[in-house]
């Protein structure tokens, strides 16, 4: 049988090594503190952010996974930030004069062919006092503006709403299209007929 | 005990000066560990900063159950086998071929030589190498515990550890042979 002693000195190199010392660098401590300080500013930081900045440090072993990731996030980001995206603006009249109670209301044409069967409701928004509106962030494609006169406007008596196009039907409305950003639709309301 | 359970809570409340004062403290003998861990000084330079890092981290987690000294040295030995394993990835693969001859490797030239010369000689191994051997030789681990903690069966590491001490040896004959070559 063999022990330790008779195989490789085991106990003269644990003689050794066991309690062995050095002299650590005279800047550790100042790394180690300036750290440890980082984290207790991080402690004051959000649970979620300081959890995803502890997986980024280099110790973890999900590091190289998470920051191809990472680059990956970012970059999409910025390419949805510098994305193609469109304003839609412009103003509401009746009889030449602006219309200061009303809403605008964006459609998405869907199919062109049936447009007023597809559209899909984008947004709203209320009038300005001189009637002018601004869609911002607008997808690129083909909508339908309407302009609804406010049951307290002046003129709500004989003007009930409008597309672009001055016109009280949506099927013949005239579309608007994305990609004219200095372009401003007017819509002037039409009177209602009466029966 | 009382002294560092003094301290500990202390360090639990960011007091710099308890920081600095467990770290002056235990910074020799872990700088010990770590530069026998370490392939280059510089290595032992992380190990011992992130190896505090983790203990600062982690002091709310002492029972004092036993030493606080024991403890940090777990710490910082599991800091090493992390970073270890981490270059163990990038290492040539023969370091993790199995060998089955039995050890039986005579280290009697050990005694000539000053423990900064035998530290040169354990930094020079392999990175596997290196880490069984401390792991084996110096902490008194058992293959099957090396095996767990480095996730390699425990043949790997008896081979690594045989691989370890022919490295060893051969390296104290090229010192012996060295040495004659300078006296004559």
């Amino acid at each position: 049988m063999t022990t330790e002693k008779n195989i490789d000195n085991i106990p003269r190199f644990r003689e050794l090594f066991r309690d062995f010392e050095a002299d650590p660098p005279p800047q550790s401590w100042d790394v180690i503190r300036s750290r440890l300080a980082g984290r207790t500013r991080d402690k004051k930081t959000p649970w979620l952010l300081n959890t995803m900045v502890e997986m980024f440090q280099p110790m973890n072993r999900l590091y190289p996974a998470l920051t191809v990731l990472g680059v990956v996030l970012i970059a999409l980001v910025i390419w949805l930030g510098i994305g193609p995206s469109n304003n839609i603006k412009g103003q509401a009249l009746i009889d030449n004069t602006e219309l200061a109670r009303g809403t605008a209301f964006l459609f998405r044409v869907r199919d062109r062919a049936i447009p007023y069967d597809s559209v899909r409701f984008f947004g709203k928004l209320d009038l300005d006092s001189i009637g002018r509106f601004e869609f911002g962030r607008v997808p690129s494609g083909l909508y339908l503006l309407r302009i609804q006169v406010h049951p307290k406007s002046q003129f709500s008596k004989h003007y009930n709403h409008g597309y672009y196009g001055d016109q009280i039907h949506p099927d013949s409305a005239t579309l608007v299209r994305t990609g004219n950003p200095v372009e401003s639709y007017v819509v002037r309301v039409p009177k209602m007929v009466s029966e | 005990m009382h002294d560092d359970k003094d301290l500990i809570d202390r360090c639990l409340q960011n007091s710099p000066t308890a920081q600095k004062e467990l770290y002056e403290r235990f910074a020799a003998r872990m700088y010990g560990i770590s530069l026998r861990y370490a392939g280059q000084t510089l290595e032992a330079d992380d190990i011992l900063q992130e190896g505090f890092i983790r203990v600062f981290q982690k002091l709310n987690q002492f029972r004092f159950t036993g030493t606080l000294e024991g403890w940090l040295r777990k710490i910082f030995i599991n800091t090493a086998i992390t970073l270890a394993k981490r270059e163990m990835k990038f290492s040539r693969r023969e370091e993790f071929s199995t060998n089955n001859q039995p050890p039986g490797v005579d280290l009697d030239g050990l005694s000539k030589l000053s423990q900064k010369e035998i530290l040169g000689l354990i930094q020079g191994l392999p990175v596997g190498y290196r880490t069984v051997f401390n792991l084996y030789v110096i902490e008194g681990y058992t293959h099957a515990e090396i095996g767990q903690m480095l996730k390699i069966s425990e043949n790997t590491s008896k081979s690594q550890l045989y691989a370890a001490k022919r490295s060893l040896r051969m390296k104290l004959t090229e010192l012996g042979n060295d040495n004659g070559k300078e006296h004559r």
